[in-house]
């Protein structure tokens, strides 16, 4: 399906831009292409290793080198030090958001950051995938958190998690109408969660890949205005990667919070 | 013109409403922030008035979007 | 992180103090405006993309619910602007708690808060 979408993407970029630069070819879409590595069929679904998994490999490989640095020193190294400083970046974040019931919850965010983090930040590697430019990886992530936490809050309030949906000191006669309005605020959460980072993501990569294009293009002599732009881009970039990363665990951190001590 | 090219093109022509909806959202907020650079002490008392001002503007152009759609899914 | 020998002295524990200040101080002096600035934009896209994924929900609901219920345009008609009002919601919440939020990192040494 998504080899079908780039193609048919390919076909309108491909178009007005050979018209522009005589052997110009912008094709910003190929880079989002998933192509099994191995195929494997799992009895009518199609389960294989595509390259979108050896980058979620890689991500968590990539945590785990930096978590489970081999020194755990008292005195700590710079890879430790990266190590604990994250670990109290996030658990600060969990404590003021959360507070102390969210303490459990910890370990859950902390995974959710990291990932994130270095999946996107893998993103910015040359001729890497960017795991986190489709929807479905962050839909499947948004709504991992959503079901999770109206789970939890469910748990832990029961039947009276319902009253998260009735805001205080509303007339009688509007209730009905604005209870509706609140599910749907509500609904819209793992949309907008899921929705910001693919946005972001998918936007960032392709402007990276059109602006790379016109510096090849526009060739040695016009190609400096572009590559400027590109330098300044890219650091924009991944400042996008750890502020995308950090708004996700904090929108969870907030929706536990939600959930778990209703403060509405 | 078939039905459904004069649908699609309909459709475009409706969200250009939300070209107002962009302009009076900035127009709002613009002339908040000049306000709060000017006496930063009020800002805090009229954000309820932004708020406001924000939420009927953006409604305005939405319902540019909600006739697009209408025209794109109803008919 | 899982290393508790209390019995080093005192003294390395306040090195150990000094130079992770030194660190964090450091990873701070390096980008105060940027993370100021990061922290604004980030609340600036997720306010956007609130208001748009309401409308995005709203409609997605109106339209399962006709296509279930066979209903086409009312509930459609009736939950796009529903979906409108939930996302000016969840803006202006947003908006009013980042607005509290900054209010109180302005004014952090007032005891009644």
């Amino acid at each position: 399906m998504a080899s079908v979408r780039a193609q048919t993407a390919d076909d309108a970029a491909h178009l007005p831009a050979e018209a522009a630069e005589g052997g110009l070819h912008i094709d910003p879409m190929h880079q989002f292409e998933v192509f099994p590595l191995i195929p494997i069929r799992l009895g009518g679904i199609d389960a294989s290793f595509t390259n979108a998994s050896l980058w979620m490999v890689i991500a968590v490989a990539v945590i785990s080198l930096l978590l489970l640095a081999p020194a755990k020193k008292l005195v700590p190294t710079r890879l430790q030090l990266i190590g604990e400083l994250a670990y109290e970046f996030c658990f600060n974040m969990v404590r003021d958001v959360v507070g102390e019931n969210g303490r459990p919850f910890f370990p859950f965010i902390f995974t959710l950051f990291l990932f994130i983090l270095a999946a996107n930040m893998l993103g910015m590697v040359p001729y890497s995938f960017t795991v986190t430019s489709h929807i479905i990886v962050t839909f499947a992530l948004a709504l991992f958190v959503f079901i999770g936490v109206t789970i939890l809050g469910f748990v832990r309030h029961g039947a009276g998690f319902l009253r998260f949906f009735v805001p205080a000191g509303v007339p009688v006669v509007l209730l009905p109408l604005l209870v509706v309005i609140e599910v749907i605020s509500y609904l819209t959460r793992p949309i907008s969660l899921s929705v910001r980072l693919f946005a972001n993501m998918m936007a960032g990569h392709t402007m990276l890949k059109v602006f790379g294009a016109f510096v090849v293009g526009l060739g040695v002599l016009g190609g400096w205005a572009p590559l400027a732009f590109m330098v300044a881009f890219t650091g924009l970039e991944i400042l996008v990667a750890f502020l995308q990363a950090y708004v996700f665990a904090v929108l969870t951190c907030i929706y536990l919070n939600d959930a778990l001590n209703m403060s509405h | 013109m078939e039905a459904e090219a004069a649908k699609l093109i309909g459709a475009g022509i409706a969200c250009i409403a939300l070209g107002g909806a962009g302009i009076g959202i900035g127009h709002i907020f613009g002339n908040y922030l000049s306000g709060a650079l000017r006496n930063p002490a009020a800002a805090g008392g009229q954000f309820a008035n932004l708020l406001l001002g924000f939420a009927l503007a953006e409604a305005t152009g939405l319902f540019g979007l909600v006739v697009a759609l209408i025209i794109l899914f109803v008919f | 992180m899982g290393d508790d020998r209390h019995t080093d002295s005192s003294s390395r524990l306040s090195e150990l103090g000094r130079r992770l200040d030194e660190a964090r101080g450091a990873e701070r002096k390096g980008r105060p405006q940027g993370s100021q600035r990061g922290a604004a934009l980030g609340f600036g896209f997720r306010i956007a993309v609130d208001l748009v994924a309401a409308v995005i929900v709203g409609f997605g609901i109106g339209y399962f619910l006709d296509w279930l219920l066979g209903t086409s345009p009312w509930l459609l008609l009736l939950f796009i602007p529903l979906g409108v009002a939930a996302g000016i919601l969840n803006v202006i919440r947003s908006a009013t708690e980042e607005e509290r939020r900054r209010r109180q990192q302005d004014t952090p040494d007032d005891p009644s808060e």
